[in-house]
């Protein structure tokens, strides 16, 4: 009773206060301890499995609620269906001119024996679950390892790049959007051919940083990846120019529509000569003083016919 | 607190996570209100519904559950939504706590929830800058904590009884 009425009247409750004082700390504690990259690293499995809980639960929750859509999309649905409808019409044609013309690319570029650029494959997944907060701009997909899907793949929708895995699980990969701030990628310009960076920024979408001649830009131009980082297929569409107050910016074209369906496209399959000396069985041996000898031409000449030791060497 | 408060306190704890869920399935986040994107801070309701009942440890450790979770989910640094979800409650308890003592025409539970909002946000961005994250309050957040605030009166029975006599 006594007790009772001494938390009526509020007075301290130590113990209390010291408890959640002693967890406030330690969650201080947890969060410095997280902004060494090392243990950030060491939680990635940790969030890899809730990413597959959270995908799991979502995929239920949006099985059970999709009867429910019609109660307030029904005729922004009809619309859309409608729209499409006309978009694939439209699509057939250029899918016909499309086939017609990479044939004749391909004749050019055998003619010219011009080295163009590889074709890759990927995979299509669905878009299960999304985290927009404060701190990140993602989306969970349902495809993972199992599917050949690996940290570092582009991902695209019908617009054009929506950002590239950051995570991937056993059946899902977190995908990192263009406008998350973490988020850089290379970029250059269809018209102006100008390169920059492309960095995301929650409050545009994204934004152009370090362009290289600026002042080619031209206002609506459209922008695709450079492919300079090796890392995304050059060409893919990511946006359109503008300039406001602040610089340069991208209008998304992945924020035409909501993000329902993706395509996950591995890296180019461009091979660096380090790459291709060690499938060789070819190691390249560090440069040392035996192995770094000069020869002019006369020497060559002489060692060929059995005369003189290379770089005056006994 | 008695035994029963707690199993509630508890079963608040899970319904919270329910709604932090639900926030991460696509189809429902843009179904109510397409044209905001906007969903409720699950720890910051269910912070702010435990402030009526006191302090209490047992709610502290809850409102960090949840925030964990939070962090999971939202792909936050860990600790981050505990915190903001931790300092919304102690900001509150000691909002009440004042708020109440000085005059009883002051609408103590508004103001409460109020300033243990701003204190979350604080506490939000307090914990972007430790763990490196940037631009942590934006225009998205006080959306989502203006949709937190008016589904408080709503849901927050369901997290924490409106008890005047309980003790904790």
């Amino acid at each position: 009773m006594a007790r009772h009425a001494r938390h009526q009247v509020g007075a301290p409750r130590f113990a209390a206060r010291a408890g959640i004082a002693g967890i406030a700390i330690a969650l201080l504690g947890l969060l410095m301890v997280q902004s060494s990259s090392d243990v950030r690293r060491a939680l990635q499995p940790a969030r890899a499995r809730m990413d597959g809980i959270t995908s799991q639960l979502s995929s239920a929750a949006n099985h059970h609620f999709a009867g429910y859509t019609w109660l307030f999309a029904n005729k922004a649905s009809k619309e859309r269906i409608r729209e499409l409808e006309s978009q694939v019409h439209s699509l057939e044609r250029w899918r016909e001119a499309s086939r017609t013309m990479s044939l004749r690319m391909v004749e050019y570029e055998n003619m010219l024996d011009l080295m163009g650029e590889p074709q890759i494959g990927g995979v299509t997944a669905r878009v299960i679950a999304e985290t927009n907060g404060p701190f990140t701009h993602s989306r969970i997909a349902n495809a993972g390892a199992v599917h050949g899907v690996f940290d570092g793949f582009a991902v695209v929708n019908e617009h054009g790049l929506l950002g590239r895995v950051v995570r991937t699980g056993h059946r899902t990969s977190r995908i990192l959007l263009l406008t998350d701030y973490n988020s850089r990628i290379p970029v250059m310009g269809r018209t102006s051919l100008d390169r920059a960076l492309l960095v995301g920024d929650k409050k545009v979408g994204a934004r152009i940083l370090h362009a290289e001649t600026p002042d080619k830009i031209v206002e609506g131009e459209e922008w695709v990846t450079s492919g300079d980082d090796g890392l995304f297929e050059r060409g893919l569409r990511v946006g359109f120019a503008h300039q406001d107050k602040e610089g340069w910016r991208l209008d998304l074209a992945m924020q035409r529509d909501a993000i329902d369906f993706v395509r996950i496209l591995p890296p180019p399959s461009f091979v660096t000569p380090e790459e291709l000396m060690i499938s060789d069985g070819k190691l390249l041996t560090p440069n040392t003083d035996e192995n770094l000898t000069s020869q002019s031409f006369e020497e060559a000449s002489n060692s060929e016919q059995g005369g003189t030791n290379v770089g005056g060497r006994p | 607190m008695n035994t029963t408060t707690r199993i509630r306190l508890f079963l608040g704890a899970v319904f919270a996570i329910v709604i932090c869920m639900l926030g991460a399935t696509p189809l429902l986040h843009h179904m109510p209100f397409p044209l905001t994107d906007t969903w409720p801070i699950a720890v910051l309701l269910y912070a702010l519904s435990t402030v009526r009942l006191g302090m209490s440890i047992w709610a502290a450790v809850l409102i960090v559950f949840v925030g964990l979770f939070q962090d999971f989910i939202c792909e936050a640094p860990l600790g981050a939504w505990a915190l903001a979800g931790l300092c919304g409650y102690g900001a509150g308890l000691v909002a009440r706590g004042s708020f109440r003592a000085m005059s009883a025409s002051i609408p103590v539970e508004f103001v409460s929830i109020i300033i243990g909002s701003i204190a979350g946000l604080m506490g939000l961005s307090l914990a972007g800058d430790i763990a490196g994250g940037a631009q942590v309050i934006d225009l998205s957040l006080v959306g989502d904590l203006i949709w937190t605030l008016g589904l408080y009166y709503l849901l927050s029975p369901l997290f924490a009884p409106y008890d005047e006599a309980l003790s904790v």
